[in-house]
């Protein structure tokens, strides 16, 4: 009698548990039709929030319900919205039909969010694979609803510590979810960086495969200051560095128990791409290639070919033509990733003008000390005049001061504080108004937010506004 | 009268600077030279203390993540005790931020119970809650005796929570945010001319005033005579911190 009540019970709360997702999936559509019929505002993240608090495995569910879909994480402190953009466009290529949180939506609710834009009333997904870029923090989380066909993780730098703690903090969260991966998952890692080959043998069950740029590609041999993982993750040691390509990811082994790379580790020679500029999106293209590779069983020269015309994502060296100038908006949020972003201003020709914003909202981090971890010659040499805007725009330009060397002496005119080379003021508008005005016609505006700065200069730079 | 020299020791440069560290020693050396100094930046590294190391004028340490603290820390009780100690009680000015304040004290209770050795300079101890509690994180003010005309502006960021001995000063006091350990309302640890303080910012570049009170320390301290140093304007720096200070205060209240 007993077993019998406990199979009953099991199967009465299964079909509540199954019918509230198709109860939610039926109301959050409806409410979505009716808010974008209503122009309220797209809200990419309510729905995946509303599903999640109603029922906690919902993605899980879904994930339950759609067996053979094809799916592929991605996650990294930089890289995931372009990668992710890369890998989606490469599988689509190869006549898959897949579906991506493409708004940079990377948290569950997110998530939740497109799973519910792409499913049908009763819950199925029509489509071949899943792309998902995932939040670093969240990873853990994601990792207990769905099992994976790929997990790529490209690299893990300190940022935005007010939120995630320490960087140490997601290391030993991901080690404990990566124990639990099966074969079942490729997990595609970087190996230039030590902290994921240390990762990558800690989990043993699951399929490794590793991805780098090739040495000689590498331009460094001393490590910079935006570098944070220099010891070895598997006895403290400190690493050797025979070649560095930014921050911490290198050619490097360690002196006291040999941990390196494997010599399987893949490379690929350097595409030429006219877009997708900088070291870092050769690593974003390499690891890219990979999967294609493991998931789509694509010769790597066939994924180049696919891959070499894509568009960057939005706010990563996204053009724009404004008012007769080139601007190019590239998202800098953190130390590593600034340097990486910077450095795409040697391969920007002619004469250039920069545009730094800093903000110090939830997406960015609210703490600013990071900024003087960052060294800004490279926008110091090729700028004649350095724009700086944003919720701390004073900490910007206290920070190139010091980097120059110049006193701290502003003058104020019409709200703007006028230094050496250097012209503040916290009002994007008004900033990047003035940049564009004095921008010469043959010159490239270069404009490197934090996030939210990115996501509120884009609609200023695409609204009508400043089009006249 | 030759140009004064300044050495300026910054212990565990790789080791200890997740956050920002370096802009305090930035601050620091700029704002000697411009007062007419002559200066030099000493890195301390892991390892015995040299002859060098010993003519420090000034002493600056920053924060690590754990597994970078666990090295500094074994280094630190092996080999750098005695140098400390004979600097701070001889008065030579230092900062000490986050990770390096804690490893002053006399002891560190981690997250899982373990208790550590500190270098037990300053009487005090922390305490890491567990990894359940909330970190104490935040936007911080404070007012500090040592600089009665001015607030000081910074960003916390720590899970331990430091309980200051009897008779220990603090640096200040905290106006808004947490502090020490978010019951006492103290913030840091003023011991001599060495200061103790959780604040990122990182500390110096907003309130360089802090920077000016330790070079001047350095070099009075260095040539027994009383220093009369031209630092420059910090009208920038006291716009931008009032500022900030009216947008914390609006935040916790709106």
């Amino acid at each position: 009698m007993g077993p019998l009540f406990l199979d009953l019970f099991s199967w009465i709360r299964y079909r509540v548990v199954y019918m509230s997702v198709n109860l939610l999936i039926i109301v959050t559509k409806l409410v979505s039709f009716w808010i974008r019929l209503l122009g309220l505002g797209s809200g990419s993240t309510w729905p995946g929030e509303v599903a999640l608090r109603m029922n906690r495995r919902f993605i899980r569910t879904m994930f339950n319900r759609n067996p053979s879909l094809k799916t592929v994480l991605v996650t990294g402190t930089n890289g995931k919205t372009t990668t992710s953009r890369l890998i989606t466009h490469l599988l689509g290529q190869t006549g898959l039909r897949v579906i991506t949180n493409d708004t940079g939506a990377n948290l569950l609710n997110g998530i939740a969010s497109m799973l519910l834009t792409g499913s049908t009333w009763n819950g199925r997904l029509p489509y071949d694979a899943v792309v998902i870029e995932v939040d670093e923090n969240v990873l853990p989380l994601l990792l207990q609803d769905v099992e994976p066909n790929a997990l790529v993780v490209l690299n893990l730098f300190r940022d935005q510590l007010d939120r995630y703690g320490e960087v140490n903090i997601v290391s030993v969260k991901w080690e404990n979810a990566f124990t639990k991966l099966t074969k079942k998952t490729k997990l595609i890692l970087n190996g230039n960086d030590p902290e994921l080959l240390f990762l990558g043998e800690k989990a043993s069950n699951a399929a490794v495969h590793y991805f780098g740029i090739p040495k000689a590609a590498m331009p460094e041999t001393k490590l910079g200051t935006e570098a944070d993982q220099i010891f070895c993750p598997r006895c403290s040691h400190r690493l050797d560095f025979s070649a560095i390509a930014y921050s911490h990811l290198g050619s490097y082994s360690c002196p006291h128990c040999g941990l390196a790379a494997p010599s399987t580790i893949f490379t690929m020679a350097r595409p030429k791409t006219t877009q997708l500029l900088g070291l870092f999106n050769f690593y974003n293209l390499t690891a890219a290639v990979l999967t294609g590779t493991l998931v789509a069983d694509l010769k790597p020269a066939e994924a180049t070919k696919f891959l070499v015309a894509v568009a960057p994502a939005f706010g990563r060296q996204e053009q724009i033509t404004v008012r007769d100038r080139t601007i190019i908006l590239q998202l800098a949020k953190n130390p590593a990733g600034f340097h990486q972003a910077m450095s795409i201003l040697d391969e920007i020709p002619g004469e250039k003008r920069v545009v730094l914003l800093l903000n110090d909202r939830i997406p960015d981090g609210r703490d600013v000390s990071w900024i003087w971890d960052v060294d800004f010659s490279p926008v110091v040499k090729v700028a004649k005049t350095i724009y700086l805007g944003g919720d701390r725009a004073e900490d910007l330009a206290l920070r190139l001061e010091y980097q120059q060397g110049h006193s701290i002496t502003f003058t104020q005119e019409d709200g703007f504080a006028l230094g050496n080379n250097l012209v503040v003021n916290r009002s994007l508008s008004a900033l990047i108004d003035r940049a564009i005005d004095e921008t010469p016609a043959k010159a490239t505006l270069v404009i490197f937010p934090t996030y939210s700065a990115m996501l509120e200069v884009r609609q200023i730079l695409k609204g009508s506004s400043l089009n006249a | 009268m030759p140009k004064p020299t300044l050495t300026i020791g910054w212990f565990y440069p790789d080791l200890m600077n997740t956050y920002g560290d370096l802009g305090n020693v930035t601050v620091l050396k700029q704002r000697a030279i411009w007062a007419g100094i002559d200066v030099k930046i000493r890195r301390v590294d892991l390892g015995a203390v040299t002859k060098e190391d010993k003519t420090i004028d000034l002493m600056i340490m920053g924060g690590a993540q754990d597994r970078q603290q666990a090295i500094v820390s074994e280094d630190l009780l092996k080999h750098k005790r005695k140098l400390i100690e004979t600097l701070i009680q001889g008065g030579t000015p230092a900062l000490f931020v986050c990770g390096a304040y804690q490893f002053m004290g006399s002891h560190y209770i981690t997250a899982e119970g373990s208790v550590l050795d500190g270098l037990n300079i300053f009487d005090l101890y922390t305490e890491h809650p567990g990894t359940d509690t909330e970190r104490l994180v935040g936007n911080v003010v404070l007012k500090s005796e040592l600089f009665p005309d001015t607030t000081i502006v910074g960003f916390e960021n720590h899970g331990g929570r430091t309980y200051l001995g009897k008779g220990m000063k603090s640096f200040a006091d905290v106006v808004n945010g947490h502090g020490n350990n978010g019951t006492d309302r103290l913030e840091g640890v003023l011991y001599k001319h060495a200061i103790g303080t959780y604040l990122h910012g990182p500390l110096l570049p907003k309130n360089p005033f802090i920077a000016d009170w330790l070079v001047t320390k350095a070099i009075e301290h260095k040539y027994q005579q009383p220093a009369r140093l031209n630092f420059p304007s910090v009208e920038f720096e006291t716009t931008l911190r009032d500022r900030l200070i009216q947008q914390i205060q609006t935040e916790k209240t709106g």
